[in-house]
């Protein structure tokens, strides 16, 4: 995804001479063309995220568009203060891309999963965030990020695949603070975000063995949140690679738990564990595996 | 232009026993220093008049301030009421019920603020991105910031200062109110100039209560790397009790 990111923003700059990228000493190989094409508009920082957001803040008052690139709970928390008052409160058109958001840097350890950055980030004022689960979506976020003016913040988290376009067929589209429906069922929803979107797609069809007939529902904008998410079965599960606190389960349990039977799937209580993003999904119960165990659960529960 | 910095302090101390108290200290020590940028380098403007709402048209200036140690923002408001930009009676309501002129300066509320700052650490970046644009662009506008001493024991300080004579910026002026006190530690420390001629700046020292002093250094031509007024000033000068204190960084009361 990160390359989608890349050469949706080169693009974009071949046109547009606003388009700045700082990176934090971290993708400069992501960003190899652009910066060799755009030397002028080309920064790494170096490993100091604070002052890379506030200087983010200077360019873009004065007319400039800056993306400013780093690894998620980094750019996200120690210079989450520079975010709140600089870019958000202050309303200066900055574009921050967290990279491996969630468990993407799997067993590099916790200091780089970026698991709490939707419950930090969404109470700050002025700014938008995307969660892109692929390819297709990234390239209409970065689109939909310039096209704004105003502070935007952009999850990018493991890329789904390109495969995961067939599920999106003919009728692929993009509209900020709307979510999608990619799978149509009567007797639960699973509402999903980001890397996890392909575990409930492979779950629902799973399910179906079992005569579960599973909506799936990717949710590409996590600000402005979908305040019309049609979704009229009894049951329905969250999953995020998110803490399960002040995430996306957060957010749809906030505006429409009193309708239904109600799971949220998500990180709970850290465990200090190397493996693969893989293990990592199936250690905190947020896999294809997981999904289905907790809709069997609630479908099969008496009333 | 000149500016009369006695009334300046007198209209400091008087709103502040007024409103009920506040940060005498810090706006007392560096009213030469703001005294000395609107009636030097802030002088010049650019562009069209920006309509400002409730103020009508203001204009914009060439060079930009910005104000990062923003607890002393009663001094950028009261020389700003001497420059006739903010009208005495307007100057009355600082720190009121529904006033426009709080604590910390908020752009957009009030004329010539270019960023909300008031958690120190944070203006000196945005004066480094100012002045990158600018090189960017090619243009010769300079960008001023004033930082408290306390304010450089902010690592995100010295992660600016380092970036900023990576990049050359001999458009940035960073002045420092070294007044020596911070709320309750005592800032003094003969090392400091070396501290910020070791970023490779280049550094000088100035008395900060003489404008004369100040305004020449604004004329220095550092070559390919940010300048650094170091100005020795008096924290709460002007005060008959509290002057040179660091009680006087935060008073209630009767001050006089």
């Amino acid at each position: 995804m990160r390359n989608t990111l890349a050469q949706t923003i080169y693009e974009t700059a071949k046109e547009d001479e606003r388009i700045i990228v700082l990176v934090g000493d971290v993708g400069v190989c992501v960003f190899e063309k652009f910066k060799k094409d755009f030397p002028e508009r080309f920064y790494n920082m170096g490993l100091s995220e604070a002052n890379m957001i506030t200087v983010a803040c200077g360019l873009a008052d004065q007319g400039f568009i800056p993306f400013v690139y780093g690894i998620t709970p980094h750019i996200t928390m120690r210079a989450y203060e520079q975010i709140r008052n600089d870019v958000c409160y202050n309303n200066c058109n900055v574009k921050i891309v967290g990279m491996g958001a969630g468990l993407h840097y799997s067993n590099q350890g916790f200091t780089h999963q970026g698991i709490e950055d939707i419950a930090i980030l969404n109470p700050l004022p002025n700014i938008t965030i995307f969660s892109p689960c692929s390819p297709f979506e990234m390239k209409q976020v970065v689109n939909s990020s310039i096209k704004v003016n105003n502070p935007v913040y952009i999850r990018m988290g493991r890329n789904n695949g390109e495969p995961f376009e067939k599920y999106y067929g003919k009728d692929c589209h993009f509209e900020i603070g709307k979510g999608v429906l990619i799978e149509n069922g009567k007797d639960a929803s699973i509402i999903a975000t980001g890397g996890c979107v392909q575990d409930a797609l492979d779950a629902s069809e799973e399910l179906k063995k079992d005569g579960i007939f599973t909506k799936v529902i990717n949710i590409s904008t996590i600000k402005p949140f979908d305040e019309e998410l049609d979704f009229d079965t009894k049951i329905c599960v969250t999953v995020e690679e998110h803490n399960i606190i002040g995430g996306l389960g957060s957010c749809v349990a906030e505006r429409y738990c009193g309708k239904m039977n109600f799971r949220k799937l998500g990180i709970e209580r850290y465990k200090t564990f190397c493996g693969t993003y893989q293990d990592l999904k199936k250690l905190y119960g947020i896999d294809k595996d997981s999904i289905i165990r907790t809709i069997k659960e609630m479908y099969y529960e008496k009333d | 232009m000149n500016l009369d910095t006695k009334k300046i302090r007198n209209n400091i101390i008087k709103t502040l026993k007024d409103s009920g108290g506040g940060h005498y200290g810090s706006s007392l020590s560096c009213v030469e220093i703001i005294a000395a940028l609107y009636s030097s380098v802030l002088e010049e403007t650019e562009g069209q008049d920006y309509k400002f709402e409730n103020w009508g048209y203001i204009p914009l200036t060439k060079n930009k301030f910005i104000l990062s140690k923003a607890h002393a923002s009663l001094a950028l408001y009261a020389v700003l009421s001497e420059r006739g930009i903010i009208d005495e009676v307007i100057l009355k309501t600082y720190g009121k019920t529904r006033s426009c002129l709080g604590v910390h300066a908020e752009r957009d509320v009030v004329p010539m603020v270019e960023f909300s700052c008031g958690s120190l650490g944070h203006g000196l970046s945005y004066a480094v991105g100012l002045a990158l644009a600018y090189k960017i662009k090619g243009k010769d506008n300079k960008v001023f910031v004033l930082l408290g001493d306390g304010e450089c024991q902010e690592g995100s300080v010295w992660e600016a200062i380092r970036f900023a004579s990576e990049q050359n910026l001999d458009n940035l002026i960073v002045i420092i109110d070294y007044n020596k006190f911070g709320i309750s530690t005592n800032t003094y420390d003969d090392r400091f100039g070396y501290k910020w001629s070791s970023f490779d700046c280049e550094t000088t020292w100035v008395n900060g209560h003489n404008i004369k002093e100040i305004k020449t250094a604004f004329n220095i031509k550092p070559v390919e790397r940010p300048l650094v007024i170091i100005a020795e000033t008096v924290k709460g000068k002007g005060l008959k009790k509290l002057e040179g204190k660091k009680e006087s960084h935060f008073f209630k009361g009767d001050i006089q």
